[in-house]
């Protein structure tokens, strides 16, 4: 016995010790687990639904790290941090005992955002339907959160088809790998409702019938309180199209218990009304907006009497300013009729407009602004108009106590007909106000000086509100592109010497300054962190500037590889940090460009019979296609083929020059494979590699061509460029129609010819705008040097000098002058053949050619030249120098014409040696250009002030047009 | 003895198991996306934030911190002025005490991982919200018309919990 009593009592002594064990150890919520804080983490588990991840990423935004002591603080950071990622529904934190610490692990339960629903079960009514209606309230992928209100949305609608009682559940099926969820609602329709009674409220016995068959409502039969609700607006509508604007048709329902429907009706007609107009009534078109009686379904008094104010108003803008309207209501055979009556008086235009008072401003700039015309119909809204401009004016002029007034009074004792009305503005200056102090006050974190840089407001100049508020938003700005995102910046003025004197005061409250903790980068997939982190001007410690969040954004965009780019901020509990969280969504790797055209062009065409070349328009069909992959091996390289190709004619003369042959067909075709890499080996300079397959079809000649191209260049400051070019080119020339006694006298043409060139070019581009610019300049040189040291079969230096300066004239009208030159001078480098020294000529290809549309306007395409650059049959062969001079007057006529003058000037030299700026020659024209949806169109007709018979018996053209886009220049 | 014993062994390790699941931290609710966190519902406890008692419920001690945190967005929608320092730091004051005593608050803050300062902020939020309270309601600042105000204000936001019914 005492064996089985004490069994008994170490049981129950057990059981009592685990009792007490399991009430004290589970932790109540209200306790702080101070037993777990400070113990040391001996490791950070990181779970997804039960499965342990490793995500480098997602380690990242942990603090707490296996060895050091568990601080509460960085639990509770890097929750923050995981919610951040918005990836997670749930996120639980549990430290478990292990060995002489805890093992920390995060429980993360991903977001199943909702993709689709089902409908399942007793539906009775169509699934579409139903469908139809929960697509339409909610959308297609409805937020998990919304579910009970679907549920009671779908209740309600089937309560309204006729099923009060249906039941409605709803379940979420998740799914995994993406993690989605699938509503599935589970409806029970029950059975359909019968109508038990019809109350009809409203109407005769007759009506009611009529009434109760257009609803198709019947005691008895099955309910449908969607179709009868719908039904009842459409006879609502009716009634009101027939004239009885009031009328007014409500339907309700009330269930019972034993699940029938007892439908009431109440209907109010009101009376038969109609609108009409005597007097000087509005037009006819106009009637239904002044007086919407019938859209508003209304007669009551206050939509009367703004109809009788917009018919009014109506008139005064046509000039009727003493318009008067009324209205009234007629009673006629139980018909109510509502009579607008009008009397509009003698029409009023505008007369003389006279200006007075006006001396610190001046007369003129005050006229400026007068909205007035004389003739026109005579309405408030333009004196009023420019009452507020002028007195805007003298208030930015520091006169801020300027009263302006206008009288308009018609001379008495008008003979029939318009009344004319002068318009006198009267101005009373007062005293103009100007700053004689400003001070700062608050600036702890800025220099007061800096401060002071910034503001408009200074000592001497007028004293404006704008100025000031202008200052004070600058001021905020710049401390929150420090990082004080509180700051706030308060003026205020005390005025003195009869206001003529104002002392204006800022006072600054800085606020705390806020860092950026951590930056978490949400969306990489392809594309590599670093990319990302080099663009990004946020960075972890320093201050959280809100220029420096816009410079990211754009940076972002800026590499092209992404569709969204979104950077938001969270903030720490109690401390003046934020992680910033930049959110992208990467643009497609691959893409593909297509497109196709028509060009048309003046081209020289050789003639039989050896005669001259003539001028011919060419059409010809193009097409090009682009492929470009981005983002090469995560970072922001990209390669890109380019393919355009051209059907055009193509001339071959016979060896006798006596016949020529045409041939169609896609002579000129141009392939470009490209490799782009910005700042490539970590430098500030943008790498491209080029390989390109070309045929084109010139006016003398014909070529095709390999190359391939290495260039770097980079921004070393602001409006200055540096390129750096080293170009492999192989040149084929065919098709050319020199003959064969002119040949020594222009530059040998090679049937093939390879160069290896080097070149350096630099530019310097301060204008206001690249395609249409209203000032400053651009100033380019480009030296090139081939040489048969690195491979070129010829050698030459070759030098192209441009500029550009662009200046609008002091005129109410936009006037830009515009002129530029360009110099180009090409040398050959001399070699020994057998002992003597001889110079290489420059390839055709490589050789300056002038006239045309973008040169000298007053000659065709490439036809500037005389007789020793032009060939006896009128083919140009370029020359070693070139000058082209243009001056232009760009004159804006409307918002998108704009004409121009021009004097071009310029020559094609055989030699550089011999150019000399009295050889050029003249021409002079007009144009016009057109700002179209695609750019500005431009027409130029050039005259030639130098013809020359350069041929016998033939002299230069005189004129030519040009038709192309953008500026000459 | 022996199986007394193993009892007792199995107890103490349900009982450590048992201390191990419970979370130290973990989401309770949102409030228009802003997380409302357990240590969050501790602090409240002890500080009487939005009027929780120790002896609150958790569903009804979270029902008062959404609450709280939907009356705050509201506020700070408006983009209050810099309130009163010396109205600041009187809360502030209060909010000491009734945690017991400075060194008692710090072993609060600590525990929840809040730095020293929060409860500085907590004192800002109080103030902005006690402002607006009077300006918006005058004499009936804590009234009905107040937690008419409220239940609109859950209506028109977004509230998610763990907790059904909070």
């Amino acid at each position: 016995m005492p064996t089985v009593l004490h069994r008994c009592a170490c049981r129950w002594l057990a059981l009592c010790l685990g009792g007490w064990l399991l009430l004290h150890a589970v932790p109540a919520r209200a306790q702080i687990p101070a037993d777990a804080t400070g113990k040391r983490v001996t490791a950070v588990v990181l779970e997804i639904e039960g499965r342990v991840v490793e995500d480098a990423s997602m380690r990242a935004l942990i603090r707490a790290r296996p060895g050091a002591p568990l601080s509460m603080a960085e639990v509770r950071e890097a929750v923050g941090h995981l919610d951040s990622l918005g990836r997670f529904d749930d996120i639980e934190v549990v430290a478990e005992p292990d060995r002489d610490g805890v093992r920390l692990r995060f429980r993360l339960v991903p977001k199943h955002p909702v993709a689709g629903f089902l409908l399942r079960g007793a539906l009775e009514l169509p699934e579409s339907l139903v469908r139809q209606a929960v697509l339409e309230r909610f959308g297609a992928t409805p937020e998990a959160p919304r579910v009970p209100e679907i549920v009671d949305f779908v209740r309600t609608f089937y309560r309204d088809s006729g099923y009060p009682r249906a039941t409605v559940t709803s379940q979420l099926d998740l799914r995994h790998e993406p993690d989605r969820a699938t509503l599935v609602l589970s409806v029970n329709a029950g059975s359909v409702a019968r109508v038990r009674t019809i109350r009809v409220e409203g109407l005769d016995a007759d009506g009611r019938t009529a009434l109760l068959d257009r609803l198709a409502l019947r005691e008895g039969r099955e309910h449908d309180g969607r179709g009868a609700r719908a039904a009842l607006e459409r006879y609502e509508k009716e009634l009101r199209s027939r004239g009885y604007y009031e009328a007014r048709a409500d339907i309700s329902f009330e269930y019972t218990p034993s699940g029938d429907v007892e439908v009431t009706i109440a209907v109010e007609t009101g009376s038969r009304i109609s609108v009409e107009f005597d007097g000087d009534p509005p037009p006819q078109s106009q009637r239904q907006q002044l007086v919407p009686v019938e859209r508003e379904a209304s007669v009551d008094e206050d939509l009367l009497d703004s109809s009788a104010g917009a018919i009014e108003l109506y008139w005064k803008t046509r000039g009727y300013r003493d318009a008067v309207v009324t209205h009234r209501r007629l009673d006629r055979a139980g018909q109510l009729v509502i009579v607008f009556t009008t009397a509009r008086g003698r029409r009023a235009v505008v007369g003389p407009v006279s200006v007075a008072g006006a001396a610190a401003v001046p007369e003129s700039d005050v006229r400026s602004l007068v909205r007035l015309k004389s003739g026109e119909p005579f309405q408030a809204g333009p004196v009023e108009a420019t009452l507020r401009a002028v007195r805007g004016l003298y208030a930015a002029r520091g006169f801020a106590s300027a009263v302006v007034t206008a009288r308009a009074d018609p001379e008495p004792g008008q003979p029939e007909g318009d009344l004319v009305v002068p318009v006198h503005i009267q101005i009373d200056e007062g005293p103009g106000t100007r700053v004689t102090r400003v001070v700062v006050e608050g600036t702890a974190v800025l220099a007061e000086t800096a401060v002071r840089a910034l503001l408009t407001t200074q000592p001497g100049k007028p004293y404006t509100e704008a100025d000031a508020a202008a200052d004070r938003e600058r001021i905020s700005t710049e401390y929150q592109d420090r990082g004080y995102e509180l700051v706030a910046v308060r003026s205020s003025v005390k005025l003195g010497a009869g206001d003529t004197e104002a002392e204006v005061h800022f006072v600054v409250t800085e606020g705390a300054q806020v860092f950026v903790d951590q930056v978490i980068i949400l969306g990489l997939r392809r594309i590599s962190r670093s990319t990302v982190e080099r663009e990004l001007q946020v960075r972890t410690g320093e201050p959280l500037g809100a220029a420096a969040l816009t410079d990211s954004q754009r940076h972002l965009a800026a590499l092209g590889l992404f569709r969204r780019i979104s950077l938001t901020t969270r903030a720490h509990a109690g401390e003046p940090k934020r992680d910033v969280i930049v959110q992208l969504d990467e643009a497609p790797a691959i893409s593909i460009d297509y497109g196709g055209g028509v060009g048309a062009e003046r081209r020289l065409r050789p003639t039989a019979g050896g005669g001259q070349a003539e001028e011919r328009l060419d059409v010809a069909p193009r097409g090009f296609v682009q492929v470009t992959r981005r983002n090469l091996w995560g970072k922001n390289r990209s390669a890109t083929i380019f393919s355009r190709i051209s059907s055009l004619a193509k001339d071959t003369v016979d060896a006798s020059g006596q016949s020529v042959t045409s041939s169609y067909g896609l002579h000129q075709y141009r392939v470009v494979g490209t490799f782009r890499e910005p700042r490539a080996f970590g430098t500030a300079a943008d790498l491209l590699a080029a390989a390109t397959l070309d045929q084109s079809v010139r006016t003398s000649f014909n070529f095709n061509t390999r190359e391939l191209l290495g260039r770097a260049s980079m921004r070393p400051a602001t409006h200055y460029g540096l390129t750096g070019t080293y170009t492999y080119r192989k040149v084929h020339l065919f098709g050319e129609t020199f003959s064969e006694s002119e040949r020594p006298l222009i530059d040998r043409v090679f049937p093939q010819v390879a160069l290896s060139m080097f070149g350096v070019a630099m530019l310097r581009d301060t204008r206001s705008d690249p395609l249409d610019p209203e000032k400053g300049l651009f100033l380019a040189a480009d030296q090139t040097v081939a040489a048969r040291a690195y491979g070129s079969e010829v050698g030459f230096f070759k030098t192209t000098l441009e500029g550009k300066v662009f200046y609008r004239l002091p005129a109410r009208r936009r006037i830009i002058l515009a002129l530029a030159g360009r110099l180009g001078a090409a040398h050959g480098l001399e070699r020994s053949i057998d002992g003597e020294v001889v110079r290489d000529q420059l390839p055709a290809s490589e050789r300056f050619f002038a006239g045309g549309d973008t040169t000298v306007r007053g000659f065709s395409l490439d036809r500037l030249g005389d007789a020793d650059t032009i060939t006896a049959s009128g083919f140009p062969t370029g020359g070693n120098g070139m000058i082209v001079l243009n001056a232009e007057l760009r004159t804006a006529m409307t918002s998108t014409l704009q004409g121009v003058v021009f004097l071009d000037a310029g020559d094609i030299f055989p030699l550089a040696s011999q150019m000399r700026l009295s050889r050029v020659r003249p021409t002079a024209g007009f144009g016009v250009r057109y700002r179209s949806p695609v750019g500005p169109v431009r027409v130029d007709w050039g005259f030639n002030l130098d013809r020359r018979e350069l041929l016998p018996g033939t002299r230069e053209q005189g004129n030519v047009i040009h038709v192309s886009l953008g500026q000459a220049f | 003895m022996a199986r007394a014993f193993g009892y007792a062994v199995t107890v103490l390790l349900l009982a450590g198991a048992a201390w191990a699941a419970d979370p130290i931290e973990r989401i309770l609710a949102r409030v228009d996306g802003q997380a409302i966190l357990l240590s969050d519902l501790r602090v409240a406890r002890a500080l009487g934030l939005g009027g929780v008692r120790t002896d609150d419920e958790e569903i009804v001690a979270l029902r008062r911190l959404v609450d709280r945190q939907l009356v705050l967005i509201e506020v700070l929608r408006i983009q209050p002025v810099e309130p009163d320092a010396a109205a600041v730091a009187r809360v502030a004051q209060g909010l000491t005490l009734l945690a017991g005593g400075a060194a008692r608050l710090a072993g609060i803050l600590t525990a929840a991982g809040l730095p020293s300062g929060y409860v500085q902020r907590l004192a800002r939020e109080q103030v902005w919200t006690e402002v607006y309270a009077r300006q918006r309601f005058g004499e009936d600042a804590s009234g009905g018309a107040r937690a008419s105000w409220v239940r609109d204000l859950r209506r028109r936001g977004t509230v998610a919990c763990r907790l059904p019914g909070c």
